[in-house]
Parts: structure tokens; sequence; C-alpha cells
């Protein structure tokens, strides 16, 4: 037994105070920025209270993420106030992995497209973790693939972020490479060989289109050798 | 020697007071932030000593199935 539990010390005031006032801290644009990373902090750390989490959910999937992306993008908003929103999600979004689809609700639903959005930022990696337990616990959800869609959604994206551009520091994708091949391997395990190959020739495709050439030449490449495996 | 406060007269102050920061509208951006990383501070402390969660928000069912 801890030694405060033993000399019984009224704690619940303070958290209480904190938790009532959830909506408050992310309403005020001084104070929303700490309050994402204090609740992301806490939460990983130790369950907070239902109705907490359940305005920590809400708050993430009102659209604040992609806004604060947006800000950051016009270099309106710097990059750790974006990451520290966007941590948040990951934290809320990672502690309820195996219950995002069973049932799948509308709020569930706006957290996934919240993970989605994230998967295709500049915070891509930090996702790894949520898709590769996503893979896996949607293999135990029902009969119907539900987790399918989701997955479908975000393989175009880290094929994207795994492709090699000019602009790119070459440690870091490299680094990237290394870590995303996880969670492809968790989503090939999950999706039928049709939908998985639908969609990387979707991606390689719209990839081809581009303006690129080095990139055109490498994907021309990896459609021929993919057609000849075929025949 | 200096006399130790127990530590639930020092919690139950700190609760009052964050309490009478946050009664103050407008906001004082810069304490309320402070009152946000005590906060942070105090849970890492109670997360550090194993305090049991329904030790720390007694008012509140846990187990949550999604709301």
């Amino acid at each position: 037994m801890s030694h405060f539990s033993r000399i019984d010390i009224n704690y619940s005031n303070l958290a209480e105070i904190f938790n009532s006032n959830v909506g408050r801290f992310f309403a005020n644009s001084g104070t929303i920025w700490t309050a994402a990373d204090v609740f992301s902090e806490i939460a990983e750390g130790a369950s907070l209270p239902k109705t907490t989490l359940q305005t920590l959910s809400q708050i993430v999937t009102s659209g604040v993420v992609q806004e604060s992306y947006h800000l950051y993008l016009s270099s309106s908003l710097a990059i750790d106030a974006f990451s520290s929103i966007s941590q948040l999600a990951i934290t809320l979004a990672e502690a309820d992995v195996e219950k995002l689809l069973d049932p799948l609700t509308p709020l569930n639903q706006k957290l996934l497209e919240v993970m989605v959005f994230l998967a295709d930022t500049e915070i891509s990696a930090r996702t790894f973790n949520f898709w590769q337990s996503f893979a896996e616990a949607s293999v135990d959800v029902g009969e119907s693939h539900e987790g399918d869609f989701w997955l479908q959604q975000v393989l175009p994206k880290l094929l994207e972020k795994s492709a090699w551009r000019d602009d790119l520091d070459l440690e870091e994708l490299s680094a990237y490479r290394m870590d995303v091949v996880e969670v492809f391997e968790a989503i090939c395990e999950v999706l039928e060989s049709e939908k998985l190959n639908s969609a990387v020739t979707d991606w390689l495709e719209s990839a081809s289109l581009k303006q690129d050439s080095e990139t055109k030449v490498v994907v021309f490449v990896l459609m021929k050798e993919s057609l000849m495996e075929d025949s | 020697m200096r006399s130790v406060r127990p530590l639930q007269e020092v919690s139950s102050d700190l609760a009052l007071l964050i309490d009478t920061i946050l009664q103050y509208e407008p906001w004082d951006r810069l304490l309320v932030g402070k009152a946000l990383h005590v906060y942070r501070a105090w849970a890492e402390y109670a997360i550090h000593e194993e305090v049991k969660i329904e030790t720390l928000f007694p008012y509140e069912p846990f187990l949550s199935d999604r709301y």
C-alpha cells in the first residue's frame, strides 16, 4: 500500500477542479496548448475520469487538430502547439484502440479521421503504434473487416510519406522507412490481397501522374515488376 | 526545527488557491498555465506513488465503456 493511501489524503478536490474545468482550458487560446500537453501526459500515465475523457475526445475531434495544422503551415502557429494537440489525440486514440470499431460511434469515427489526417503530417511517425495496434485489433471485430476501410485510407498516406523526395532529410526518411515497416506488415496481415493491391496500385498510379520525373522512373519500375509478378 | 505541514492541508490549500485563480475572469493565462503545470506535477507524483486510481478520482465511475 502506498504512503499516500495510508494517510488518506483528500486527492479528489484538486483533480476535480481541473477535470471540471477541462472545457475552459481548451476554449482559451492562452491555455489550450499547455492544457493539451498536461492532459496528454496525465492520460498516458493514468486513466482519467470518463467524463473528462469524453470532453477531451470531443475537443480533439472538433476540427482543432486540422485547424492547428493549417495554422502551422501558414506560419501562424508553432509546430510545438500543433504537436501538443495532436499528441493528445494520439494518446486518446491509443488508449481506446481496441474499442474504436466496437461499436464505430460517430465520435470514434471522427477520432479515426483525425488519426488518418495525422498520418499525413510531419508527426506521421507518432501514429505508427496506433495504426499497428488498430490493424491487429481490427481482426477481432466481427467478420466484416470493419477496419479495412480505415487501413485502406491510411496506407496510401504512409506510402506517400515513405517515398523519396529531394527536399527530405535522408536520415529522417531512413528512420521513417525503418519504423513504418511494422505498420505495413500489420496492415498486410489484415487486408485481403485484392484490397491491398488496389490500394498500392492506386497510389502508384497517382504517383506516376506527378510532375516529379525521378518519382515517375521509380514508380514505373515498381509497376513493371508488379505486372511481371502477376503474369 | 521546522515543522512540516500535513500533506492533506497542503493539498487542500492548493486546491483552494487554484480554484480561486480559475474564478477570476478573464484568466491570467500565465498563472493558469502554471496551475496546469502544478496539476501535472501532482498527478505525476501520485502516479509515481502508485496511488490507486479510485483514490485519485473517487467521484467517477472508471472502467469506461466508450461513451
